[in-house]
């Protein structure tokens, strides 16, 4: 079972971060959205981790005790995380790494700074790329993180160890490329419960583990759609195979701002409803996969570029919008997708603003969205159930049976 | 009309000249008699007319309105817009020196002032924005990026060729003008800098400053590619040294303000010279505006000699959180009838760390118009709280007014913190109230009149500074 192995590589992380307690090793957590290079942190040494916990009343709650209720309830999360000091990938961190991407990202950082002292590092991500000081400023940027974990440490990251960081770390993207490409199948053969527990354990697991986990999990499935390419195989840039509606089940793509760790209940209500959700393209709290970073040259320029530059923009990015767009519709023509469903964490108003924008965008193609709104609480209620259920139905053109 | 331009300090042969065009304006805004009645009455309620000073900047900023709207048609036809864009108005102000054809416009707090605080018809312009893509709700969009969308919707203001805004504190505001350009197909630019300062580093801003002022020159080749129009080094020194005379005015009205007691005017007036301050003048318009201001820091000072205020003497004197209200003078008029003087508010912090003297002394003057990011609006959590404590010390403020608004999640996210820190360190009240900058529709009175009297009591009990102040 795909849930006992993600498991047991999550508790074998907790154990590794305990024992750092005692052996001195590093533990370096950072906020998601795939601006900080993880390659960095892991060839200095430290445990790297990605602060994505959510989905959950609890801690996003007791962030209120000091944020208000505007801020979304994911960045209220990790707030509530670092109060409660339960959690140990939360509690055991001797840094934290936070990107300049949104304002409620940034806000954790500025209270993360104000509680805990310099325990922050807090990487600027320059909100365009065509010019060349932006670029040079984020190199700069990494340049200086680099120097923090050194420091940190007491390791000298080499060019060598960024090279073979990054190698590590293109095999991790690489196979989640090739098991979501599968989910093109008429009938794939991963849930999106499944893919999306591998992906947020790949948050916290140590990466070669991760990696083998998947390659496993990848040589096992049942079926394995013809055109999906190896795991060591450059970044798809393929004609989708035809797509073959031949079950009820229609087909979803899930977009939006955020998908945290534990933030599953929506990934059960859609397949409760009747559809199977076959791709996702969230900006925090799902690992990239589809770039990669050049493993030649330069390291650090390599992490800049690819970081900056390579990955699909968020909605943060200037003149993101339409990019996104035309992104998520040619997932939607890879997987053979009739319907979006646009799920948002309560008072996440840039990504509220585009949703105005990608509904509109979508009508032209016939490709119905549907928005859905989180703020942790009670997701599996009767309202939302409906809401997904009537939707389902505008996509199969009436009732489906159970 | 008359009645109402002369209110606003038109001069007589000015009235009958500029009638006509005000009149033109006021149509197009569908601003009828009876809204021009209502106005006359709101401007005798809220607002010092006796003040000649008052009356002239009622003048300056009607006829930004009437510039404003006719932009186009008075043959400036290439048109930058600029909102939420600190420091963009200096550019605006070399553009419209140089260039005959080439207009800017920054509209939203002219706007506000004029058609939400004289006029009380502000509220349509909002759910214009509404009806698109910024909603109303729990989503809480910001009302300033619900003004840009609802005056270009509904084409209050001419079309611009360009927009530009920053990203200095929120990305909601680019978002808009990157869906402006998707929806209405106006091109969008951007200027902006990473917030990655560190508490350590304050008040030291020299690589946010450095990026800013990069991203901006970058932005000027923008305006050339699409006006067409260069804007120099050298005219940005000629704008930035017309333009000191107008900032040591203000300076000089606000620290009279906050050092008077009572204070002189009612605290409605303090959004009036926020409004002043994001005009993009040209030469002339920067004499106006300097001869308004002085006027008044002569009248007030008189004022101040004969004790002659808004509230008593001695009333408790009060630090806003945020800006005050921009399109209803309600909330601080309320305050001072109910013995509340509010003296300022934390945006006008004075600046860490940011050159001071001769313009020139930076050596480019990108570095010099972005030198307010060394006040405390975009500083860090930590840096921002000490400027605030600073302010509440050197004002001698009894209690802190914290306007909530939700709009603006930057903000609005160290509020709670920034309180326990000021009952902690001061010792004063601090009254949190939500509210919404931009929109009238967050006012209900009774329950701000119940808490205002609640934190008036508060502070009354606990201030340290009542029996002192003199």
């Amino acid at each position: 079972m795909i849930s006992d192995r993600v498991d047991a590589l999550l508790r074998s992380r907790g154990e590794d971060v305990e024992r750092a307690g005692h052996t001195g090793r590093k533990v370096v957590g950072y906020l998601p959205g795939g601006y900080v290079p993880e390659e960095m942190i892991y060839a200095s040494g430290a445990i790297p981790l990605c602060l994505s916990h959510g989905g959950e009343a609890k801690a996003a709650d007791q962030g209120l005790s000091i944020l208000p209720g505007v801020i979304c309830p994911f960045a209220r999360a990790q707030v509530g995380e670092m109060l409660l000091d339960t959690n140990p990938f939360y509690s055991s961190l001797d840094l934290l790494v936070v990107p300049s991407t949104c304002q409620h990202m940034k806000k954790i950082g500025d209270v993360w700074e104000y509680y805990r002292g310099p325990q922050v590092f807090k990487l600027g991500v320059p909100y365009e790329h065509d010019k060349d000081f932006e670029l040079q400023y984020f190199r700069d940027r990494l340049g200086a993180l680099k120097e923090r974990l050194e420091a940190l440490t007491g390791t000298t990251i080499t060019d060598a160890a960024l090279t073979e960081a990054i190698a590590v770390y293109n095999r991790l993207r690489a196979l989640f490329e090739a098991l979501s490409l599968t989910r093109r199948s008429p009938h794939p053969p991963l849930s999106s419960l499944e893919f999306m527990r591998l992906n947020h354990a790949s948050l916290y697991a140590d990466p070669v583990a991760m990696a083998d986990l998947l390659e496993a999990v990848y040589q096992g499935l049942p079926l394995r759609e013809v055109s999906a390419p190896p795991p060591d195989a450059p970044p798809a840039d393929v004609p989708r195979t035809p797509a073959h509606r031949q079950g009820k089940r229609p087909r979803v793509l899930l977009t939006g701002p955020n998908l945290a760790f534990g933030d599953h209940d929506v990934l059960k209500a859609v397949a409760a409803a009747g559809a199977d959700l076959v791709v996702e393209e969230v900006f925090e709290g799902v690992r990239d996969y589809w770039h990669r970073i050049d493993a030649t040259g330069d390291p650090l320029d390599a992490l800049a570029r690819g970081y900056l530059i390579d990955k699909r923009p968020a909605a943060f990015m200037r003149g993101s919008t339409r990019k996104r767009l035309e992104f998520v519709k040619q997932l939607i023509r890879e997987f053979d997708v009739s319907g979006v469903l646009w799920y948002q964490l309560l008072c996440c108003e840039f990504y509220d603003e585009e949703a105005y924008f990608f509904e509109r965008g979508l009508r032209p193609d016939g490709i119905p969205m549907l928005m859905v709104e989180s703020d942790y609480h009670a997701l599996d209620s009767g309202p939302l159930k409906t809401r997904l259920e009537a939707f389902v139905e505008t996509l199969v053109g009436g009732p489906i049976d159970a | 009309m008359l009645e109402f331009l002369e209110m606003c300090g038109f001069e007589e042969k000015e009235r009958r000249t500029q009638q006509p065009r005000v009149q033109e304006v006021f149509d197009r805004l569908g601003l009828s008699d009876q809204d021009l009645e209502r106005a006359k009455d709101r401007m005798t309620t809220f607002y010092d007319l006796d003040l000649l000073g008052v009356r002239k900047i009622m003048r300056i900023l009607v006829k930004d309105l009437c510039n404003t709207v006719l932009m186009r048609e008075d043959g400036r036809t290439r048109v930058v817009h600029s909102c939420m864009a600190p420091g963009m108005d200096i550019l605006g102000s070399a553009l419209m020196d140089n260039y005959d054809d080439a207009g800017w416009i920054d509209p939203n707090f002219t706007f506000m002032a004029i058609l939400g605080g004289l006029f009380d018809k502000y509220v349509p312009i909002l759910e214009a924005a509404e009806r698109q893509w910024l909603k109303s709700g729990a989503v809480a969009h910001c009302g300033m990026v619900k003004s840009r969308v609802g005056l270009i919707s509904l084409g209050l203001i001419p079309k611009p060729d360009l927009t530009i805004t920053t990203g200095f504190a929120c990305e909601t505001s680019p978002k808009v003008n990157e869906l402006l350009e998707e929806v209405y197909g106006i091109p969008a630019c951007y200027v902006d800098a990473c917030q990655d300062r560190e508490l350590w580093e304050y008040p030291d801003s020299t690589r946010v400053i450095s990026f800013a002022a990069k991203s901006m020159r970058a932005a000027v080749e923008r305006i050339h590619e699409v006006t067409g129009c260069r804007i120099t080094d050298d005219m940005l020194w000629k704008v930035l040294e017309e333009r000191k005379a107008f900032e040591d005015a203000v300076g000089r009205l606000k620290t009279l303000v906050q050092m008077s007691d009572p204070i002189p005017f009612r605290s409605a007036h303090l959004t009036l010279l926020m409004a002043l301050d994001l005009i993009p003048a040209t030469a002339d318009g920067f004499v106006e505006l300097v001869d308004a201001l002085d006027t008044l820091h002569e009248e007030l000072l008189e004022r101040t000699r004969q004790g002659i205020g808004a509230t008593s003497k001695g009333a408790p004197r009060v630090l806003g959180m945020f800006p005050h209200h921009h399109a209803d003078p309600r909330w601080e008029h309320v305050a001072n009838q109910m013995g509340v003087a509010i003296v300022a508010c934390d945006f006008e912090g004075a600046p860490q760390g940011g050159a001071a003297g001769d313009v020139r002394e930076l050596g480019d003057p990108y570095w010099a118009i972005v030198q307010h990011l060394n006040g405390p609006f975009t500083q860090p959590l930590g840096g921002r709280l000490d400027i605030i404590l600073n302010m509440c010390r050197n004002l001698r403020v009894d209690g802190v007014f914290c306007h909530y608004h939700p709009g603006c999640r930057y903000v609005v996210a160290d509020v709670m913190i920034v309180r326990e820190a000021i009952l902690k360190e001061l010792g004063i009240p601090v009254l949190m109230i939500e509210w919404e900058n931009f929109d009238p529709r967050a006012y209900n009175h009774e329950q701000y009149e119940t808490k205002l009297e609640t934190f008036k009591s508060m502070m009354e009990s606990s201030s340290p500074h009542l029996e002192t102040l003199s």
